[in-house]
């Protein structure tokens, strides 16, 4: 036994000192097989097991298109698209950012790209708009992970992998509670907009028309993606490849912004590294986490929880409070080594394990811009060149919202379910 | 010494990250004609789907070695923010045996992996271990890096010359 904790103790400070977490929670994973007697090759028999999934192509693919269309200037167009039509609402320029970020943060999967990608581009405007200093901050800092709700971004389909759910469920559940999510900071945005006097850009059908034309090429990329899975002509892996393909295609042969020698190399490398890095960590927990279901862990928990918490509400709210706290460190491995553990005793507790998807990626969203650790706040931090104290500050107003909106997917389930329900997918 | 450290390190990059980028094109390409065939002539590569889903686990495996290189596998350092530049490379070595030493048993893990399946065939007949053979050489790939890692970190802490940096920004 003292051996156990020592052990336990030193994996949690390499833990805590950068030591790649796959290696740790492989190390868990061979000890546990060692102990209990079992060949170590059983983890490799679950991690090959990992092609047995259909839809795990849409991980290198929907992670490639992204880097693609981000190192393009998709962003721009995109960006120029949404200030034409939605450029003339008082909070006009706040309404936009959020549009662009949220479309932009599905596609490239809320690693905090955006804030580096957009943030520049987006935090001048907003500045130069006449928004208070303090509110623009706040608002790019959370754009940094809104928009995680929608297809095709990667913590969604990590989690349909991990909880094995339908992916394409999964991203219809995810639809109404990101519009929510919206339509609340929109709306708080025009509260500013008219509360600061900011002036208002007039509303010119050329201009719309001038943008239309320039972006007309990525246009058919969200309606492809969304369309596609939304409607049921693709599955979410189809629509990976034709993602990537046309991407692609149009950034180096249409549009040109990318050259095909130069610049694809370096995107593939880049975006796979992303990749291999879920894959390794996938691999390395998956044969720990079907150990400790096969022992029953989770049944032991719930029969432990179940002492002293016997409603599903109080469960939630435990729940989301511990996930906030956890999603603060790492967002990736949040979802893979929890994910498995805590379905079984959700399930005890009655909760469908898409509304509880939803709930998790909401909190994954969240925990992205919780004060004082999470990395979209470092990030804002050093890309806006304003002290951490100030970007605390700054997210604060956007927090109480967002959090707001998390009860509200926590206790009212339907927000997720609603839509799955009336296209009859599969639960 | 360095200097052949430096250059292995260079010339496995440079390996992994052809094989990442040919792998990657055809993975891409056969999943769109698989689409493609599908939607427009109702047919497909019988084995495409079993292929490409292979090909998912080896560009992972390549990522992953080339992520080892570059200090992107997930990971936490709250610890090592709040320590100076010299204890950091302390830990930072002795995370990186560590790590190595797990990849040398998960290595060898899926050697023993290999041996329990000789015969099974996959698509196009090839044997399922040739196939497979990627998550040995992945886990030993990887093994190298963090041992290549940890030698930087050790040349960086014994020598005040110029650090292992480059590793990083490359």
């Amino acid at each position: 036994m003292p051996e156990l904790i020592l052990a336990g103790i030193l994996l949690l400070i390499l833990s805590l000192a950068g030591t790649p977490l796959f290696a740790i929670v492989a190390a868990i994973g061979l000890l546990a097989f060692h102990a209990a007697g079992i060949d170590t090759a059983a983890l490799i028999i679950e991690l090959n097991r990992l092609a047995d999934f259909p839809a795990l192509i849409a991980i290198p693919l929907f992670t490639f298109a992204g880097q693609v269309l981000a190192e393009s200037k998709a962003p721009q167009r995109l960006m120029n698209l949404v200030q034409a039509i939605f450029g003339w609402l008082p909070g006009g320029m706040a309404v936009v950012a959020i549009c662009t970020t949220a479309v932009f943060t599905a596609f490239t999967g809320a690693s905090g790209v955006t804030i580096i990608a957009l943030g520049g581009l987006l935090y001048p405007s907003l500045l130069r708009q006449g928004y208070p200093e303090n509110f623009s901050l706040g608002l790019m800092t959370t754009s940094g992970s809104l928009g995680l709700l929608f297809p095709p971004s990667l913590p969604i389909i990590l989690y349909a992998l991990v909880a094995k759910v339908s992916l394409d469920t999964l991203f219809l559940a995810g639809l109404l509670p990101g519009i929510l999510l919206v339509v609340v900071l929109s709306a708080y945005s025009i509260r500013v907009g008219i509360h600061s006097k900011v002036e208002r850009i007039p509303f010119a059908l050329t201009d719309v028309w001038k943008a239309l034309k320039d972006a007309a090429w990525e246009l058919p990329l969200p309606i492809l993606v969304i369309g596609g899975i939304y409607g049921g002509v693709f599955t979410a892996a189809e629509a990976a490849a034709v993602t990537a393909f046309y991407a692609l295609i149009v950034e180096v042969f249409i549009r040109r912004d990318l050259k095909l020698f130069g610049d694809i190399g370096r995107i593939v490398r880049e975006s796979m590294m992303l990749v291999g890095a879920i894959l390794i960590m996938l691999g390395a927990a998956l044969g720990l986490t079907n150990y400790l279901i096969d022992q029953e862990i989770p049944n032991a928990l719930f029969n432990l929880i179940s002492q002293y918490v016997d409603n599903k509400i109080v469960f939630l709210l435990i729940l989301n409070a511990i996930l906030l706290g956890i999603n603060m460190f790492e967002v990736f491995s949040a979802i893979i080594i929890i994910v498995p553990i805590i379905i079984p005793i959700a399930m005890k507790y009655d909760v469908n394990p898409i509304h509880l998807g939803i709930m998790f990626l909401m909190n994954l969203e969240i925990g992205y811009m919780i004060p004082p650790l999470a990395l979209n706040l470092f990030l804002a931090s050093s890309t806006f060149k304003k002290p951490l104290p100030k970007i605390y500050r700054a997210v604060f107003p956007f927090l109480l919202l967002l959090l707001a909106v998390l009860l509200l997917i926590t206790y009212v389930p339907d927000v997720s379910l609603v839509l799955t329900r009336l296209m009859g997918s599969p639960l | 010494m360095i200097k052949i450290i430096r250059a292995v390190d260079s010339a496995l990059t440079r390996i992994v990250n052809m094989a990442l980028v040919t792998l990657f094109g055809v993975m891409m390409s056969l999943a769109f004609i698989q689409v493609f065939l599908r939607y427009f002539f109702n047919n497909s590569i019988l084995w495409g789907d079993t292929a490409t889903r292979t090909l998912v686990i080896w560009v992972g495996f390549l990522g992953a070695v080339i992520a080892t290189g570059e200090n992107k596998h997930f990971h936490i350092d709250v610890l090592t923010r709040f320590l100076k530049k010299r204890h950091e490379t302390w830990f930072q070595s002795f995370s990186n045996l560590f790590a190595a030493v797990i990849c040398f048993f998960l290595g060898q893990a899926s050697v023993t992996f290999l041996g329990l399946d000789p015969e099974t065939r996959t698509f196009l007949d090839i044997p399922i271990f040739i196939v497979e053979l990627i998550i040995p050489a992945g886990f030993f790939l990887m093994m190298i890096r963090f041992v290549l890692r940890m030698a930087f970190n050790l040349i960086e802490i014994f020598q005040s010359g110029p650090p292992g940096q480059d590793m990083e920004t490359r």
